[in-house]
């Protein structure tokens, strides 16, 4: 089967959307990971796999293709994890593959199912602003930082499991809100001061 | 900065971006940008809204200064965007390093071209530098001897090449303390204070390059181009006679002499007064003690 899953990555300090397609067909028990990924990424396929077998789901043992779309962009970083593992789980037929729509996953996955933080939240969010997308997924640490772009439902989960449980509407998830005049005002205090040094004096 | 160990100049930098005009939210935001990229902000706060202070090690390569990989991240020039851009000790900087900052320097931006395409990190930030005069830090310094060689001293301050440091306009020596200044209670100006001047001089410039009607918007006097500073900065006879000694005899190049002329404007923003002085001018010449006394 095949499913389809959105998710986001940086190129220079812009983001960009990243389709991650999972087909599952029968065959030799393989996972194989196309669309230019880099070391990490390529690695993803252990801590998904774990992960998915530690959250309490079956990892389907046939051949497992995934696709990162736009194919010919260079993929950095362990950010596909999660929507990797949700493919895997819509693409078997654990979540259904309709509730994906719009809605787009980001996070890396340690090996017990737990979500990691992520480089480039903001960048990713202003993204899936400007494509409309109803959601945007990603770990708790980032959510506050993601939930700066306005009009964008951010969703801060803590593991897959939250996350399969979120998509299937088992859970409800508040969407994170920022407010970002008075993260500014609460930001903006300087440590230092020019009273400190002394001397100078012509 | 140049001045002998312990004198306080990085003490000095890192207390400058608390007397820099507080950033808009839409600096915040494109700072903000940057270092979410690299994965550098808290998650309690993730907002930068002071100034980044940004103070690499002498060791850096260019594509950490820069920005560089495969997939080009940005660098520590681009993380100080909006704010500043410390280089402590910078003889021990690499050469290619100091080189690569000439492009945003000029520019405000760093363009890192690949195969496969190019990308532009924004870089626009205030270069602060701290040396020793010599490389034990004593030479000139009344109270301790240096133990370098003529030659040691030239190839330590050949490090930093002529086209750099054009591109510096304050170059100031710090001296070291004497114990009455180290002891003292009283304590200095407090940054809100200076902070006060400086946010002042700012509007003067802002009101003034509102009514010029520029086709860029211009900020502040540094981004003035050639045309504004012809208008902005009238100087007198008098004036014309110091500028005319100071680049015959300092041998100032063309871009210093219009750096003299925007720092000897913003001197005379920050005391209120309407045009450029003599004593301006002198005051932005004496700034370029390095084109004088050891280059």
């Amino acid at each position: 089967m095949l499913s389809r899953v959105l998710s986001a990555a940086v190129y220079g300090v812009d983001g960009y959307i990243v389709t991650v397609e999972t087909d599952i067909t029968h065959g030799l028990s393989a996972f194989n990971i196309v669309g230019l990924p880099d070391a990490a990424v390529k690695e993803s396929q252990h801590r998904v796999q774990a992960a998915i077998k530690n959250s309490g789901f079956t990892f389907p043992n046939r051949k497992i293709t995934v696709n990162l779309a736009p194919a010919d962009i260079k993929k950095e970083g362990a950010a596909f994890d999660l929507p990797m593992a949700v493919g895997i789980l819509a693409a078997s037929g654990i979540l259904p593959p309709g509730a994906l729509r719009d809605l787009a996953f980001l996070g890396e996955l340690s090996l017990d199912g737990t979500l990691r933080p992520i480089k480039g939240a903001v960048s990713m969010a202003v993204a899936a602003g400007l494509a409309g997308l109803r959601g945007f997924i990603v770990p708790t640490q980032n959510a506050t930082e993601a939930a700066m772009v306005e009009g964008l439902n951010v969703y801060g989960i803590t593991s897959l499991i939250e996350a399969a449980s979120f998509v299937k509407g088992e859970i409800r998830v508040e969407p994170t809100h920022t407010d970002v005049a008075t993260l500014f005002a609460q930001s903006a205090v300087q440590a230092v001061d020019l009273a400190e040094v002394h001397g100078g004096r012509p | 900065m140049i001045g002998p160990p312990g004198s306080g100049k990085t003490m000095l930098a890192r207390r400058l971006p608390t007397i820099l005009p507080p950033m808009t939210m839409a600096e915040a935001l494109e700072t903000t940008r940057i270092h979410s990229v690299v994965g550098a902000l808290s998650p309690d706060r993730p907002l930068v809204a002071t100034r980044p202070f940004r103070s690499p090690h002498h060791n850096v390569s260019e594509s950490g200064t820069i920005g560089g990989g495969s997939v080009p991240r940005p660098g520590e020039a681009s993380l100080a965007h909006n704010g500043v851009l410390f280089l402590d000790e910078l003889p021990e900087f690499r050469r290619d390093v100091l080189e690569a900052l000439r492009q945003p320097l000029e520019d405000g931006e760093v363009t890192i071209g690949r195969a496969r395409s190019t990308f532009t990190f924004p870089a626009r930030f205030m270069l602060v530098c701290a040396m020793n005069p010599c490389p034990c830090g004593y030479a000139g310094d009344p109270r301790h001897a240096c133990a370098c060689s003529p030659q040691k001293i030239r190839r330590y301050r050949s490090k930093i090449s002529g086209p750099l440091l054009d591109r510096i306009d304050i170059h100031i020596e710090v001296p070291a303390l004497k114990y009455d200044d180290i002891s003292t209670k009283r304590a200095g100006e407090s940054s809100s204070a200076v902070a006060e001047r400086v946010a002042r001089a700012r509007r003067t410039q802002l009101a003034r390059f509102a009514a010029a009607g520029t086709r860029h918007p211009v900020y502040c006097n540094a981004q003035m181009g050639p045309q504004l500073i012809r208008k902005f900065c009238p100087v007198t006879s008098q004036s014309d006679e110091i500028l005319r000694a100071a680049i015959d005899r300092l041998g100032l190049s063309a871009r210093a002499y219009h750096r003299v002329l925007k720092v000897a404007r913003t001197i005379a923003d920050l005391e209120g007064k309407e045009s450029i002085q003599p004593s301006h001018i002198t005051e932005a010449v004496q700034y370029r003690t390095l084109d004088r006394t050891v280059w």
